[in-house]
């Protein structure tokens, strides 16, 4: 009897477990912007990067991104800059290793676990000149990071609908010749006024404590 | 002389469509294969429906350059809300098992449509229903009222994509429109209403021997309002040449018509390399179900071969038709998408005409976009030549009218790629023409 409640909350508890693990995005813990070498450097460290799924599209092969979407404001709220980086990591299956590239420089690990400990955390990486940055001002850096599996143009259905919206109308060869583009309304309406969902795989945005330039 | 360039055509036409048959299939050493394909969250839509747009199956490499284009192809059906491609590890090592999760529309959307046709000129759709997908087997269903400046009335469209788990497509059509037909009398330009009802039925096949085949029926009645008006001071007038006097009053048409077709372009909407063609045959007759009996036959040829990162496109288009085509079934010449140079229609006979001639050799450049399938800006250097003939004319004293020109398309957001051509016509050099398009005239 007691052997079989023990079975019963181990059960339990796996369920949660499998519960949280689906539910799993990454979190930005935190994120430092400084002023070092001539450029803004940032410091950031991740957890809960890579969902199952991720890790099942990595493990069978397949590319994955970690997107970081970077936004440079004035403070308290005025947005000055975007920048974007993105971290392309590739399994070998071959000669079983993993593959990172980021802005054209490769790095390879041979674990998982390397792998998962190299993403999390981003020591002092240089994101722009500080010349585009005015001594007089404060400052502070948000940041919110997605990772996708397989190729990162699978996260832009906004931008994908609005260019193939001009995609229609082709006649065939020989039929008066017309060529036009369509609208999906109801897109447009739900994208300004519908419930903005958080982007699949992304995580909640994060910010850095406010920061100033010498 | 002409025939003979003709018959040259067809057979560089179907060379090249032979040579792309044999193309041999590539080695896939070192690369994932795809051992199974899993759909997740489809509630509604058949799961066949989906590996429809794919353009793998299990047992064919895969690579994420296939995820990008696929996922596209499926966001763009309209019967997803999102679509998302992952794997997992397969049962071997270079096997992966690609999981394809979406999340399906429900509801019917709403639609805005524009764009620019041969016919209809400029238009506008202010407000379109469409209910693609209702019940999961791959439909598309639209229905749309449609206002512009030579056209107003609505559309109604129904497309199965397959039927009966065949490799046919089936279409159904019904339009009521009321159409302004440009006449020229004596080079000054004149406007005529055309009201049409019809039904169109089209069976097309999609792969096979049937992809390079379509058919179908339409009927309907046709009213051409008894009389026109001179656009320049809005006069009307009812004094028509016999050849329209005599076409005037209601009529009923019933039509089938066979198309013999290839499409191996590499890109429908910049094509850099490839044949896109059609050899159409159609026939009314009085046993169709109708008043009029004609038969018209068009051959419309276009070869696009890329030059680096420029393209040479061609395009060359005869047509023919019987004396007894009323003159709103016969031919134009001239305007945006026929030979540039002259005014929309403004080398057409009184009474339209029954063969036509047309070339077309442009240069494509693309000015700048990193991607070569999509640059922002083309520029394009154009020579048009055409000619068209009456029953009324003989064949040799057809006057041959030709323009070279130059001109820009430019990619705008939604709208896509807008056409600013400026042409010069070689008989009336002084009378330069610019016309703006929506996309490529060919």
């Amino acid at each position: 009897m007691t052997m079989r409640r023990f079975e019963g909350i181990k059960i339990f508890l796996l369920l949660l477990l499998v519960a949280e693990t689906t539910a799993q995005t990454p979190r930005v813990v935190s994120i430092l912007a400084k002023p070092g070498d001539g450029d803004l450097a940032v410091s950031v460290q991740l957890v809960n990067l890579f969902s199952p799924k991720i890790v099942s599209t990595i493990r069978s092969g397949m590319p994955a991104v970690i997107r970081f979407d970077f936004r440079l404001l004035e403070a308290p709220d005025r947005e000055l800059q975007q920048a974007t980086r993105s971290l392309n990591i590739l399994y070998d299956l071959w000669n079983e290793r993993y593959r990172l590239q980021n802005a054209g420089r490769e790095q390879f690990v041979a674990t998982f676990a390397e792998l998962e400990k190299t993403c999390s955390a981003f020591e002092e990486t240089k994101l722009l000149p500080l010349s585009r940055l005015s001594s007089q001002k404060i400052y502070q850096l948000r940041l919110q990071i997605a990772v996708i599996p397989i190729s990162a143009k699978q996260d832009q259905q906004l931008r994908d609908w609005l260019a193939a919206s001009d995609d229609t109308e082709e006649s065939a060869p020989g039929e008066d010749r017309a060529a036009g583009f369509r609208l999906n309304l109801s897109q447009l309406l739900s994208f300004f006024w519908g419930k903005k969902d958080r982007p699949y795989g992304a995580s909640d945005w994060a910010i850095s404590p406010p920061f100033q330039v010498e | 002389m002409k025939i003979s360039i003709l018959k040259k055509y067809f057979f560089y036409f179907f060379l090249l469509l032979l040579s792309a048959q044999l193309a041999p299939a590539q080695e896939s050493g070192g690369q994932l294969v795809v051992e199974r394909i899993e759909i997740l969250g489809a509630r509604k839509t058949k799961s066949q429906v989906i590996q429809r747009y794919l353009s793998f199956r299990e047992g064919d490499r895969f690579t994420p350059e296939l995820v990008e284009n696929d996922y596209q192809t499926l966001i763009s059906t309209n019967f997803f809300k999102s679509v998302e491609f992952s794997t997992k590890p397969g049962g071997e090592k270079g096997k992966v098992i690609v999981v394809i999760e979406v999340k399906e529309r429900f509801s019917p959307t709403l639609e805005f449509a524009g764009g620019y046709g041969e016919l209809e000129g400029w238009y506008l759709s202010p407000i379109g229903l469409r209910y693609d997908n209702l019940l999961g087997s791959g439909h598309f269903l639209g229905l749309r009222a449609i206002i512009g400046d030579r056209v107003g009335g609505f559309n109604m469209r129904f497309q199965q994509p397959t039927i009966f788990n065949s490799s046919l497509n089936f279409q159904f059509d019904i339009d009521i429109l009321g159409r302004d037909l440009i006449h020229y009398f004596d080079n000054r330009e004149a406007i005529q209403r055309i009201a049409t009802a019809g039904l169109r039925f089209t069976l097309s096949g999609s792969r096979g021997v049937a992809k390079y085949f379509s058919g179908g029926y339409q009927t309907g009645a046709v009213e051409p309002d008894s009389t026109a008006k001179f656009t320049l001071n809005d006069s009307a007038f009812a004094a028509f040449p016999t050849v329209i006097a005599q076409n005037l009053g209601k009529k009923k048409w019933g039509m089938f018509w066979l198309r013999l077709q290839t499409d191996t372009r590499d890109n429908v909407f910049f094509p850099r390399k490839g044949i896109w063609g059609a050899l159409s045959v159609e026939m009314a007759e009085p046993n169709f179900g109708g008043d009029l009996q004609f038969t018209r036959t068009i051959f419309d040829g276009r070869l696009y071969q890329n030059l680096g990162s420029s393209v040479l496109a061609l395009r060359l288009k005869t047509a023919t038709t019987s004396q007894t085509t009323p003159f709103y079934e016969r031919f134009y010449l001239g305007g945006a998408y026929s030979l540039r140079g002259f005014a929309e229609r403004s080398l057409t006979p009184a009474g339209y005409g029954t063969r036509l001639y047309l070339g077309s050799l442009e240069w494509r450049i693309p000015l700048t976009g990193r991607d070569p399938q999509k640059p922002g800006l083309i520029g394009a250097i154009f020579f048009d030549a055409g000619s068209i003939g009456t029953p009324e004319t003989k064949r040799d004293d057809d006057e041959t009218f030709s323009a070279f020109g130059f001109g820009f398309r430019w990619r705008v957001p939604v709208v896509g790629l807008l056409r600013f051509d400026f042409a010069y016509p070689k008989q009336r050099p002084d009378d330069f023409r610019f016309h703006l398009g929506i996309g490529h005239p060919f």
